[in-house]
């Protein structure tokens, strides 16, 4: 990335090297990043950052996906559904990188997020609701329960996942 | 072997008893997705470290539980069973791809702690567990006595608890695999193990 602008990195999910000029990012840990700025007229602004990287760990989450099902692995429903809930955690959490996934012969299929201080996972089986997991590893407060992906998100899920993004943030309560 | 590097035998013993304190077992787990493996942004798995998804019970175990069974998570103690022999009684499916150790003693001091309302959950423990297949006509399950089937047994008490217990018993699980005790078998130990009878 090059460019001559005075960025304010904000809520930076790992440490980078910013300044004006050259900016390297020595590990890119983040799907995207959101960039704050000032504008001409002193405004605050955000700006999303995407990497190439970001699109290629994406088209590899979705191709993971598909060939877990071609190649027998998992039945269709199991995918559709990490599908769903993958979107659905990126739609909530823009900058969310792809989870870490495992698939079982048959179901199910395991989500994780972790940042080593917080751990978010999701299992999906192909009948039957999925489950959620959150972890906060510094406060020791953990929380699960079920849920529908059709339905959308659990509140608790999402609340995760932002803190993902985040390891500074407050701890979950 | 054991964990403190003694060398006594291992035997064996009736489904249900736990195994002796010091030794390790085995478990095996499914193919983790590209990023998991790859993805520097999955630090804990960059690092070579486990991670719950692996600690999953599979469909068939998921089926037991919901009936009320309270299924235990298959092992394979390590002394009675090589890497390639679990491999191969699992199914000799390429998809399974992870390999880890853990240690009994270990195991057996993970619990989730209690919530509101709700108590701590037992501690986890390792047992004996007979090795069964699914039988020849499809209906039900027979002995299973291939080499290295004496090495099974089960992660007990991963049934107990709420769901977030639940899930607290994974994580503390995964967090229980020792520095290097996750090993990814490359398409090249696969093809062998596929090429070869068990040893």
């Amino acid at each position: 990335m090059n460019g001559t602008m005075i960025w304010n990195l904000r809520a930076s999910p790992t440490d980078y090297t910013v300044g004006t000029g050259v900016y390297r990012v020595p590990s890119l840990k983040a799907a995207s990043l959101n960039y704050g700025y000032r504008d001409k007229s002193d405004k605050s602004r955000d700006i999303l950052v995407r990497f190439p990287a970001d699109e290629d760990n994406v088209a590899n989450h979705h191709a993971y996906l598909a060939r877990m099902v071609t190649e027998g692995v998992v039945p269709a429903e199991i995918s559709a559904k990490a599908r769903r809930i993958w979107e659905s955690a990126r739609m909530a959490v823009p900058n969310l990188p792809v989870p870490a996934a495992v698939a079982y012969s048959g179901g199910p299929l395991h989500y994780t997020w972790d940042n080593g201080h917080f751990q978010v996972t999701a299992e999906i089986p192909a009948d039957g609701l999925c489950e959620w997991y959150v972890s906060d590893r510094h406060s020791g407060a953990f929380d699960g329960g079920d849920f529908e992906p059709a339905d959308g998100l659990p509140v608790m899920i999402i609340a995760g996942l932002r803190r993902i993004l985040n390891r500074s943030s407050r701890t979950l309560s | 072997m054991t964990s403190d590097g003694t060398s006594d035998a291992l035997i064996s013993e009736p489904d249900g008893t736990p195994l002796p304190a010091g030794w390790s077992v085995l478990r095996l787990g499914p193919q983790p997705s590209i990023n998991a493996v790859n993805d520097p942004g999955h630090t804990l798995l960059a690092s070579g470290k486990a991670w719950p998804g692996l600690f999953a019970f599979s469909s068939t175990e998921r089926i037991a539980e919901v009936q009320g069974l309270k299924p235990r998570l298959s092992v394979w103690a390590e002394s009675l069973t090589t890497l390639h022999q679990a491999w191969l009684l699992v199914g000799g499916n390429p998809n399974n791809r992870i390999a880890l150790t853990l240690f009994v003693d270990l195991v057996r001091a993970i619990s989730a702690p209690d919530m509101p309302g709700v108590r701590a959950t037992p501690r986890l423990d390792v047992v004996w567990e007979r090795a069964v297949r699914p039988a020849p006509d499809g209906t039900g399950s027979v002995p299973d006595d291939r080499p290295g089937s004496q090495g099974h047994c089960g992660i007990d008490g991963l049934c107990n608890g709420t769901k977030a217990q639940k899930g607290k018993l994974r994580e503390l699980l995964a967090e229980s695999v020792p520095p290097n005790g996750l090993v990814v078998l490359t398409d090249d130990q696969i093809v062998a193990f596929l090429s070869k009878p068990s040893d």
